[in-house]
């Protein structure tokens, strides 16, 4: 019991982060931050649903026990979410473009093996899910470095919100890589990973939180008009 | 000695570690740069700013010379010109028929007339006149040219024992209120006119306002740069080289005010 409680510690950060968010709706935040409101939603749900699936509600179904067919849907929609928000995030309309062929590409592959390992936990869908979403956080930092108008990126949200994009699915990437081999041939060392996952999580949505206390910043005055609000 | 799947799982805890580490150190590098960026991006605003003030002094030093050259010309030429009109009417007066006396002795009295106009023109013009006289006195002076049509009904209060503020600061201060003014008399359609100065020893303050027909600031604002017109940005400008703030308040149909406020000001006569 208490391995569960320690296992399930990461929802609250991710409880306060979607709460938090909320206020892009009170405050009318652009629509991108309003997008990211609703993946945070949506992965508390999913996270929800498969925590009841597997103590409670798998009884009531009749279905197996295990909850990898909502996790594995998961991925799904929230790739779906990162993707509408990294592509309206964008200025560039190249970089727009490769978000489409690259969401598009990704969530048809995800499509394709959830038809096929609906119900088993495969590499494949935290490959498809995590190389997309580096790739996306990378060409907002990208964005940042080459805009004209320097901001303060510790008052920007989507800082905040693409490092901590980008730290999760990179530190998770070597962990995800070898999961199925290491579930196959050394149990103990994969369950400890979910600790390791776990830790990420925390970090992650302590980073998104941290994205929802800020708020987005207006466009620089031009010179004549006024000193520089920074 | 390890087996296999300790080894595989030792590779991927390194590996993990090294990736963790590398990405801490591409976000502290972005910050790092952009931090640079950042302070680089503020010295040009802040070049650019005292290029566009020391370029807005320069600007303002060759009206002053000009309008002082202008005023001395009205002072030593045309009122000696008008003077020796004068002095000439004077003489054919006596020898000229009864029926053109009183034609002359009227354009006696209008050359008369335009000598006292001329001269407080070039008063309000003259940058050392202003200097010795002091902007109150000045500013009075002004007030009285403009009012002297009677087409307003002026209040004038000044709030607080009267100090002298730098020379070059009275200048362009006294420059702002001849702006405001010549916009009243010029757009406001106003039938009254007030000004109140606070000579507060921590914060400058002065106030026009009048009951005229106003308008929208921030259309004006706007329009500023269709109609080339940029009355509003120079007094922002102006007041901004002396570290006033110029406040403007108006609305259509309910008058306009202007406030210009020194906090702290420099005061030179205790």
């Amino acid at each position: 019991m208490h391995r569960f409680y320690l296992y399930q510690l990461y929802l609250i950060p991710m409880l306060l982060a979607a709460v938090l968010s909320l206020r892009v709706f009170i405050e009318k935040w652009p629509k991108p931050y309003r997008i990211f409101s609703a993946l945070l939603f949506a992965t508390l749900v999913i996270e929800l649903g498969s925590i009841f699936w597997s103590t409670d509600w798998y009884k009531m179904s009749g279905y197996a026990q295990t909850n990898a067919w909502i996790y594995n849907a998961g991925h799904l929609i929230r790739l779906a979410l990162l993707v509408w928000f990294y592509h309206d995030m964008m200025t560039s309309e190249r970089v727009k473009k490769a978000i489409r062929w690259i969401g598009a590409l990704a969530l048809l592959s995800l499509i394709g093996i959830y038809i096929f390992y609906t119900h088993t936990s495969h590499v494949a869908y935290f490959l498809l899910h995590s190389f997309p979403a580096i790739l996306f956080a990378l060409f907002y930092f990208r964005q940042l470095l080459k805009n004209d108008e320097v901001i303060r990126l510790e008052k920007d949200p989507g800082v905040w919100i693409s490092i901590g994009v980008f730290i999760y699915n990179m530190a998770n990437l070597p962990v995800f890589s070898f999961i199925d081999y290491l579930n196959k041939t050394n149990l103990k060392t994969a369950s400890a990973t979910l600790y390791y996952n776990d830790a990420l999580n925390i970090l992650s949505y302590t980073l998104f939180l941290i994205a929802f206390l800020c708020k987005p910043q207006p466009k620089p005055l031009p010179s004549s008009f006024s000193s520089p609000h920074y | 000695m390890q087996t296999p799947t300790e080894t595989t799982a030792l590779v991927i805890l390194i590996t993990t570690l090294l990736i963790l580490f590398v990405c801490a150190a591409g976000v502290y590098f972005l910050f790092l740069y952009q931090k640079k960026r950042f302070r680089h991006q503020r010295e040009v605003l802040e070049l650019r700013e005292a290029f566009g003030q020391t370029l807005l002094q320069s600007k303002l030093e060759i009206q002053e010379q000009t309008l002082d050259h202008i005023s001395k010309e009205l002072h030593a030429n045309i009122s000696h010109l008008v003077s020796l009109i004068n002095i000439n009417l004077s003489e054919i007066l006596p020898q000229t028929p009864q029926a053109t006396r009183e034609n002359i002795l009227e354009t006696k009295s209008l050359a008369k007339q335009l000598m006292g106009e001329l001269k407080a023109l070039s008063a309000s013009l003259n940058t050392d006149h202003i200097m010795h006289i002091g902007f109150a006195k000045a500013f009075e002076n002004e007030l009285n040219r403009v009012t002297k049509a009677k087409k307003y009904q002026l209040t004038a209060v000044k709030n607080g024992s009267e100090y002298r503020l730098p020379a070059e600061h009275e200048i362009i201060l006294y420059r702002l209120c001849q702006e405001v003014l010549n916009n009243v008399v010029k757009y406001s359609k106003a039938t009254q006119l007030s000004a109140t100065i606070d000579y507060d020893r921590d914060c400058f303050r002065l106030r026009i306002a009048d009951n005229g027909i106003g308008f929208n600031p921030a259309e004006a604002l706007e329009e500023s740069g269709s109609r080339k017109s940029t009355g509003l940005i120079n007094m922002r400008k102006r007041a901004s080289l002396i570290h006033a703030e110029f406040g403007l308040t108006s609305q259509p149909d309910q008058g306009t005010t202007v406030e210009i406020t020194i906090a702290h000001p420099k005061i030179l006569n205790a």
